[in-house]
This record gives structure tokens, C-alpha cells and sequence, in this order.
């Protein structure tokens, strides 16, 4: 037994905990990948349809908000059902909100799905290969991908919340919370039955707390997805020997799947449906983001780890 | 009852259903999918038969005169759903269109039926 910060482990597994825990290489990984030109460029992307969307968002909200002031005076529920929140990126059915939402994995995939690729095409895997262990290096590849994927999808996703009640001049959402309650509860005074459309199916309980949890905990579901593309798409660069391919992998995924579970009948079941904030199909379950991600998240893994047995040939 | 109140040339009675059905274009892109005359601006319903297959519509009224969105928007309609909508005052007197769209961007035509009346 071997001593890892100060935790013994077999050593079968200590290269693993060891990269898992120092995470020196995912340091260097994510250096690189911070100052690279594609990082920056598809982060300004994101950040730039989030802005948009912010824009959107908040020219939307004030006319919606004059026209419900007028509509439904007498009916602070209604009225209070009409917040901010409901603008933020992914909650609104302005176009960019929904482009945000079309377009992450292909966007987080760019900088990251060839980062393995590159190196086998410019020889500097032999390089970094002499100067670590394998497992170490493909880890580290792993952790930094991930890292990188979910801060680059969920970083613009915050912008965008902060943008919008900065250009609207709002941000306590609980008159929003209470009115909410009150509608779940059946006890909200209502003008007509559009407010009463505005109650979710999933995750309910974390918009009667407060719209900035929900938003919150499907901003990092998001990410979470972002991360498992991201993973995929380095898993394919281990197979496919076309750098256009390997970064667009994890987006033709995306939808592929879409199409698919379109023709089918299971929309439900597809990230493109599950992922969206404003909950836009019915019957929708919270077994479908676990599923999904196990489903991604494994076929990632065992295309990675099969490709990594490929390349033993590197210095093998 | 359409061909009758074509050819005496008055107007729909508003507490009449009309009935529609259709299908909406892909990619979330709005449809008018009924009319009605608002005559005397009580609550405009939408009552939705089918909507195919899980997919959710969302809906609100226009005013056919001037292009002004009249109501609130009911979002996420299904199987079943009867949506009331409380109509701006300047809307009276006027034809009002019932417009839809998918709640999500699609792949495909959404198809929906159901009925409308501007004034219940």
C-alpha cells in the first residue's frame, strides 16, 4: 500500500487518485487550453448569443410587463408571475436564448475535443509521454476537458442572468417566489388562466425558493451535459484521423439525437427537450438527465479507454 | 354556419367556437391558427383538442387591426388544455387572431386541433 496526501491506496489505483488529487498535469492542460486563440474565440461566442439574449430578454420583459400591468391591474399574483427570471437565458423563447442552447456542444467542443489530436499530429505526445505516465497524461486530458467545457457553458449562462436584471434593475425575485407559491398551493389570485401555465413540472419546489436556484441547477445540469460532449468528442479523436470531424463529433451527436428521438417519438428522452429550462415537452422525468448522462458519460469512457489501449504503440 | 354568416354578411357571434386544425411549422415559428371578433371583451378562450405527439404550444391573441399583441401568453398548452385570456380593452370591436407556436425549436410539424372564441 502506497501514500497518497496522506490516504493509502493499492497501487494499481494510485496513478489515478494520484493525478486525481495533485492534478499537476490538469493544471498544465488547462494552462494550455486557457491561452489558447480557439478557447477565447468560441468563449466569446457564448458570451456574445448570451448578451444578445440578455438584450432580448430584457426589451421582452418590459413589454410584456407594460401589457400585464394593464391587463391584469387588481392581481398582484399575475403581475408578480411576469419576473426577470423568466427572461434569463434558456427560460424565454427568444431566439438566441434557444440558439444558446443549440449550438454549446459545438461551441465547448472546438477548443477541447482535439487536444489529444494535435499533440499525435505535431509529435509532442512522444515529448509529453517520456516526461509522464500514460495513464497520467489521458487522465489529465480527461479532467482538463471536462473542467474546461463546463466553465465554458456556464460561465455566459451567469453573465446572462446578471445582465438581465442589471438592464431591467431587479434582482429579488421573491415577490416572484411568493406569487409562485401561491399558484402551486392554489391559493394565487389570478386574472386569467396564462398565469397558471407558468408552473413546472420538474424541479417545482426550487422555483417556490427562488428562481435563481432553478435557473442555477439547470445551468449546471447544462455544464454537466457540456462536459460529457466534450468528453465524447475526445473520445472519438482517438478513432477518427479528420481534426473537422473530431470537433464537430459531440455536436452531430447532439443532433443526431434530436432527429431521432423527433421521428420516434421520445422527446422526452432527448437532451435537446430535457435540457431547456422551460420544460417544453411533456412527460418529462427526472430519470432522463441521469440516464442520458450515464448512457453519454459511459459510451464516452469506453470509447476513450478502448482508444487509449489503440495507441499503447506511443513508446510502448 | 361559416357559409350562413358569409352570405348575410354579419359578423361571428362571440360566444361561437370555431373550430381549427393544422399544423405548425418547425423551428418555433408562429402561426395564426384561428380568428374571432372580440364583441364584448370577456375572456377570449382556447380550448386544445390534440396536440401531437409530447410536444407543448404556447399562445396568445393578436389584434388582427393593428398587429398588437392583446393577452398574456399561455405557455406549455397540451392534450385537454382550455386557456382563458384576458383581452385588451383596445381590442374591442376588432377581429382578434389566436397565434401558436411550439414550445421548443422542433424538427417537425407539430399538429394541434381544438377550438376558439373571443369572447366567452
Amino acid at each position: 500500500m502506497k501514500s497518497v496526501s496522506g490516504v493509502n491506496f493499492p497501487g494499481r489505483l494510485r496513478p489515478w487518485v494520484e493525478a486525481a488529487f495533485r492534478g499537476v498535469n490538469t493544471v498544465v492542460v488547462l494552462k494550455r487550453v486557457i491561452l489558447s486563440k480557439r478557447t477565447w474565440i468560441c468563449f466569446l461566442i457564448l458570451l456574445a448569443i448570451s448578451l444578445i439574449a440578455a438584450l432580448q430578454g430584457a426589451t421582452q420583459y418590459s413589454q410584456d410587463r407594460q401589457l400585464i400591468e394593464r391587463l391584469d391591474q387588481g392581481y398582484p399574483d399575475s403581475i408578480n408571475l411576469i419576473s426577470p427570471s423568466h427572461y434569463w437565458l434558456g427560460m424565454s423563447d427568444g431566439f438566441f436564448s434557444s440558439f444558446y442552447h443549440f449550438i454549446f456542444p459545438l461551441l465547448v467542443s472546438i477548443p477541447l475535443a482535439d487536444l489529444i489530436f494535435e499533440e499525435w499530429t505535431t509529435g509532442n505526445i512522444v515529448y509529453q509521454l517520456v516526461r509522464m505516465s500514460r495513464r497520467r497524461y489521458y487522465l489529465a486530458k480527461v479532467s482538463a476537458t471536462c473542467l474546461c467545457a463546463f466553465a465554458l457553458c456556464l460561465l455566459p449562462m451567469l453573465l446572462n442572468m446578471v445582465v438581465v436584471n442589471a438592464l431591467v434593475g431587479q434582482w429579488n425575485m421573491s415577490s416572484f417566489s411568493a406569487s409562485y407559491a401561491k399558484l402551486v398551493h392554489g391559493t394565487a389570485r389570478l386574472a386569467d388562466s396564462t398565469s397558471l401555465s407558468q408552473q413546472k413540472e420538474l424541479f417545482s419546489g426550487l422555483l417556490e425558493a427562488s428562481p435563481y436556484v432553478y435557473a442555477f441547477v439547470y445551468y449546471l445540469i447544462n455544464a454537466a451535459y457540456a462536459a460529457a460532449y466534450a468528453f465524447f468528442g475526445l473520445a472519438v479523436s482517438l478513432f477518427i484521423r479528420n481534426r473537422y470531424l473530431i470537433v464537430m463529433a459531440p455536436f452531430i451527436l447532439y443532433i443526431c439525437v434530436w432527429i431521432a428521438f423527433s421521428l420516434i417519438q421520445l422527446l422526452p428522452w432527448d437532451p435537446f427537450n430535457f435540457l431547456d429550462p422551460r420544460q417544453p415537452v411533456t412527460h418529462l422525468t427526472y430519470a432522463a438527465f441521469v440516464v442520458d448522462f450515464l448512457v453519454l458519460g459511459l459510451a464516452a469512457g469506453v470509447a476513450y479507454v478502448t482508444g487509449v489501449r489503440r495507441h499503447q504503440d506511443v513508446l510502448g | 354556419m361559416l357559409g350562413l354568416s358569409a352570405a348575410s354578411g354579419v359578423a361571428w357571434a362571440g360566444t361561437a367556437w370555431q373550430s381549427f386544425a393544422g399544423a405548425l411549422p418547425r423551428f418555433q415559428q408562429a402561426a395564426i391558427i384561428s380568428h374571432d371578433v372580440n364583441q364584448n371583451n370577456s375572456y377570449a378562450q382556447a380550448k386544445l383538442s390534440n396536440v401531437g405527439g409530447d410536444y407543448k404550444l404556447n399562445m396568445n391573441v393578436y389584434d388582427a387591426t393593428n398587429n398588437k399583441q392583446v393577452s398574456a401568453t399561455y405557455e406549455g398548452a397540451d392534450d385537454g388544455t382550455l386557456a382563458n385570456f384576458n383581452l385588451d380593452s383596445s381590442s374591442l370591436g376588432h377581429t382578434v387572431n389566436l397565434v401558436a407556436w411550439t414550445a421548443n425549436w422542433t424538427v417537425v410539424q407539430v399538429e394541434y386541433s381544438g377550438q376558439f372564441r373571443a369572447d366567452s
